[in-house]
């Protein structure tokens, strides 16, 4: 079985990331923020990137869909491949591409938490840490569970972090443990 | 007399020097015009404006009708055999293969694809790629041009290159209009004689002995004919033109400024515009009967329009096929095909649609980042989130509407405007701006400021369920009678529709049945304050009134407004200006600005599921049922009524999963209608939401909610026992403690009660 392309791009990013770490002088910040919380030791890491998403067997949405499904356990042939993409243009760099391709995925299918996510994660990496948390919390309003629920908690209590809300950060990390 | 010959003669050669003084002057004027006319701003360039594509996947919701509809609109050609030329498609049955157009997007070029796809039923099931067999997840296809920004009583064009136009083009062209266009230098005493000769002998002007050049000279300085009418400088400016640009500059230049027509205000210039106008699809993609068409037209565009003359026009373009068969340009089987195919207009095709409402608000948004002149000039690319297919269901829900209310009541005259968007990015899919869509004066949708009525109140309800430990969807309101004194001195004693009251009301029955009493009563004891806040916290940004009326909607609001209003509902919570465009390219398809998704701050999202509960029970039980009428029973919407006072204003609301759309209907001179909101804007717009294609709610995921057994006559919880319960859900914490009298307990609460 061929390794998930988005697996493949998460460790692709986090190996990156540790090697622009380890060239860097100790106290140098690595995100672009103005005040730099440096009693936060958490300061400079790269967020969780989303666990892969699982595929499930696919099945066509229907127009006649009332109850609420988990559709992190199915998501569109269609997304996973402007997802893929998107993580490609991130991955090049091209922030901004990435954007585009992710507003896309959200424009096709408006059930799907994983593009809005994956734009949050975007929005972070830009410094952009309200439209971030807003985006992670419009994904969680699509799924309760599943991993992309977990890293969007996960991203938010990073963001809560970098923000000094310690409060909110854990019960954002209590919310990813399933706590 | 020796000295007066020698004074006329010195004269003489002074007045010749001064002549040639004069002309060398009036020459190096021309030259300075006739340049900065052609290289300067070559071509004043309208924006163009884009729909969003359209975007297909295996297992979308989607008929083969729908798709050739879209093609269609796209000006894509039936091909009767299976090898496919750019713009054309194939079809068999449920298969179809087409070969899309390479265009290039704000995210970058996307080249031509040859694709099969296959439709079953309801739905489209694959699509390959047609030369690798490999399956694809998802096809784009170009986006629709609607329409472009031009000024009043502006020129139009869609600026083509020499190297992208069909050789018959400009080999036609030459042809028909200039045979020795590549051998003369701006004039041609030649066809000048010839054409002398002729007029001379039929005693009036039968033929012009004008060269390509000169006819792009009096195209140039077609306004100010009077300026450079004459002859003289036509000739002048011809030569200068042949002096300062080679023979493609200026057949380019000519491709691109011929007159082709007029529409309206908007003058057609150039076979790029023209090949659009008339045939709906690019230059690129035109058969030589099309394209002999387009050039006969250059000799007089409205005498052989094939609009509004089809069968002289056919006459003419047959004509020029003649010709260029005689000259070798067409093989006699090409010649004989070309003749025999059927003029545009005779064939029923629809004019061009240019959707000036939507536009209207696309003009209006770019206003704030660019200037006027931008718009009209620079050839800017707009891309928008105007979905064709949604907005033809819109403006055909809107026709029929209106047409089966007035007949089934005896009514005329009557307006409506809709607005339909996406719930996901508050983008604007639909906008119709009154009864002709066509129309290009009063936009309803956008100036059309009524008193919302009844389509607040979801407004006044949030705010109250926005403090869940005071209010869950079962406290009880009293529908009592109410009278306030106004600070002007008069009594205001509002009445519930059918003049009677209800009592204690639960607060979701109150606004799904849109009870009057009831919510004036709990928007007092809410406060007029709260109320507001609420109004901001969705994202109203003005001041608003701070009058008891507000609570029932005596507030004036544009059918836009209203819809930015529940879009923070659709969304759950998120307040959203609502936006029609996505990207801006320069005419050379370079991205110049994104417009990007962008959040609010969320409303608590307990309350907003609560409420978009309430919202549907109104269309289950409430004044909303109506809408069930033409949607599928099993998909559940919110949506809510409005009526304004004296039934001046009908109006309904409402939204599903992918869709929010909003309907008004009245009178532009705001008589009464006789109509409430159940009767005149919600048939329209359930039969509106339908064609769009609307999804149903789904319960939304990451809310802590809880659900409980209401039982139905004291309100109160029956977690067992009763006999008629409906569960309502509460934010987490906050179900009432005392049960229903008619619920039984187990004997498992009974023991664990003796322990308390």
């Amino acid at each position: 079985m061929a390794i998930n392309p988005v697996l493949r791009s998460a460790s692709l990013l986090a190996v990156m990331l540790l090697t622009a770490c380890a060239s860097l002088p100790g106290d140098a910040p690595v995100w672009p923020y103005p005040d730099p919380p440096r009693s936060d030791p958490d300061w400079g890491y790269e967020p969780q990137s989303t666990p892969p998403p699982e595929r499930a067997p696919y099945s066509p949405p229907s127009r006649h869909e009332t109850q609420a499904v988990e559709p992190a356990a199915a998501h569109h042939p269609s997304i996973l491949a402007l997802v893929e993409q998107a993580e490609g243009e991130r991955a090049a760099g091209d922030l901004e591409r990435a954007t585009s391709t992710l507003e896309r995925a959200i424009r096709i299918v408006n059930n799907d938490p994983l593009p809005w996510l994956k734009l949050a994660e975007v929005r972070f990496e830009q410094g952009n840490m309200i439209q971030a948390e807003n985006l992670a919390r419009r994904s969680l309003s699509f799924a309760a569970q599943g991993p992309t629920a977990r890293a969007a908690w996960l991203l938010i209590a990073d963001i809560k972090r970098l923000q000094g809300d310690q409060r909110a950060a854990s019960e954002a990390q209590d919310k990813a443990d399933g706590r | 007399m020796q000295k007066l010959r020698s004074f006329l003669f010195k004269l003489s050669v002074v007045l010749l020097c001064g002549a040639l003084l004069l002309l060398a002057g009036y020459t190096l004027m021309l030259d300075q015009q006739i340049r900065s006319r052609f290289t300067g701003a070559r071509w004043a360039l309208p924006a163009q404006i884009y729909a969003a594509p359209l975007e297909v996947y295996p297992g979308m919701a989607m008929t083969r009708f729908q798709f050739l509809e879209e093609l269609k609109r796209l000006g894509y050609l039936r091909s009767p055999r299976a090898e496919l030329g750019q713009g054309q498609y194939y079809q068999q049955r449920d298969r179809l293969e087409l070969q899309t157009r390479p265009f290039v997007f704000p995210d970058g070029a996307q080249p031509s694809a040859r694709v099969r796809l296959e439709f079953s039923g309801q739905q489209l099931e694959r699509i390959s790629q047609l030369d690798h067999a490999a399956p694809l997840a998802l096809l784009r296809l170009d986006p629709l041009l609607i329409g472009s920004i031009f000024p009043q009583h502006g020129e139009d064009r869609v600026l083509i290159k020499l190297a992208e136009v069909p050789a018959l083009l400009p080999q036609g062209l030459i042809q028909l209009e200039d045979q020795r266009f590549r051998a003369h230098f701006g004039l041609d005493p030649r066809a000048i004689l010839r054409a002398m000769v002729v007029n001379l002998r039929a005693g009036r002007v039968v033929q012009g002995g004008s060269t390509l050049t000169q006819q792009l000279v009096k195209n140039f300085f077609l306004n100010n004919q009077r300026l450079f009418s004459r002859k003289f400088s036509e000739a002048i400016l011809s030569l200068l033109l042949e002096l300062h640009y080679s023979k493609d500059e200026i057949l380019e230049a000519y491709l691109n400024e011929v007159y082709l027509g007029q529409d309206g205000q908007r003058a057609i210039h150039g076979f790029g515009l023209g090949s659009e106008f008339y045939f709906h699809k690019p230059l690129a993609e035109l058969r030589p009967a099309e394209l002999a068409t387009l050039v006969g037209m250059v000799k007089g565009p409205s005498y052989y329009s094939p609009r509004r003359h089809p069968e002289r026009s056919r006459e003419r373009r047959n004509l020029v096929l003649q010709e260029w068969h005689e000259a070798g340009l067409l093989d006699a089987a090409a010649l004989a095909q070309a003749q025999g195919e059927p003029m545009p207009s005779a064939s029923g095709r629809r004019v061009a649609r240019r959707y000036p409402a939507f536009a209207e608000q696309v003009r209006r948004e770019l206003a704030r980042d660019y200037p006027e002149q931008a718009l009209t000039e620079e050839g800017l690319r707009i891309f928008t989130s105007l979905a064709p297919q949604v907005q033809a269901a819109a403006e055909q829900a809107v026709q029929q509407g209106l047409d089966t209310v007035e007949a089934g009541r005896n009514i005329a005259g009557l307006e409506a405007a809709a607005v339909v968007a996406s719930v996901s990015d508050g983008s604007i899919v639909a906008l119709v701006g009154g009864r002709d869509p066509n129309a290009q004066g009063f936009n309803r949708a956008l100036d059309a400021r009524r008193p919302l009525g009844s389509t607040i109140k979801p407004v006044i309800y949030l705010g109250a369920l926005l403090r869940p430990q005071n209010y869950q969807l079962t406290s009880l309101i009293a529908d009592e009678p109410i009278a306030l004194d106004m600070p002007n001195g008069s009594r205001w004693e509002p009445q519930n529709y059918d003049g009677t009251t209800h009592g204690k009301v639960p607060l979701y029955q109150a606004l799904a049945r849109s009870y009057n009493l009831a919510t004036v009563n709990l928007g007092l004891e809410l406060g007029l304050s709260r109320v507001i806040e609420t109004l901001h916290q969705l994202g109203v940004a003005e001041a608003v009134p701070e009058l008891p009326s507000l609570l029932l909607g005596a507030w004036d609001r544009s059918p836009l407004q209203v819809t930015e209003l529940y879009a923070a509902l659709a969304s759950g919570g998120y307040a959203q200006r609502l936006t029609s465009i996505r990207a801006v390219q320069t005419r050379e398809g370079e991205l110049l600005k994104r417009y990007p998704l962008e959040l609010a701050e969320p409303l608590p999202a307990g309350p907003v599921a609560l409420l978009n509960w309430a919202l549907q029970q109104a269309t289950q039980q409430g004044t909303g049922r109506g809408i069930y009428r033409d949607l599928d029973p099993a998909l559940r919407v919110a949506g809510k009524t409005g009526t304004s006072d004296d039934l001046r204003d009908s109006w309904f609301a409402g939204f599903g999963a992918n869709y929010l759309g909003v309907v008004w209907v009245g009178h532009d001179d705001n008589r009464s209608t006789q109509l409430t909101g159940a009767v005149g804007a919600l048939p329209i717009w359930s039969r509106m939401m339908r064609g769009a294609g609307l999804q149903g709610l789904a319960q939304p995921a990451h809310v802590p909610l809880e659900w409980a057994r209401i039982d139905l006559q004291s309100h109160l919880p029956a977690p067992r026992g009763c006999r008629s319960v409906l569960r309502i859900p509460f934010v987490a914490g906050t179900v009432p403690k005392q049960n229903a009298p008619c619920a039984t307990t187990s004997g498992w609460d009974r023991f664990k009660d003796l322990w308390r």
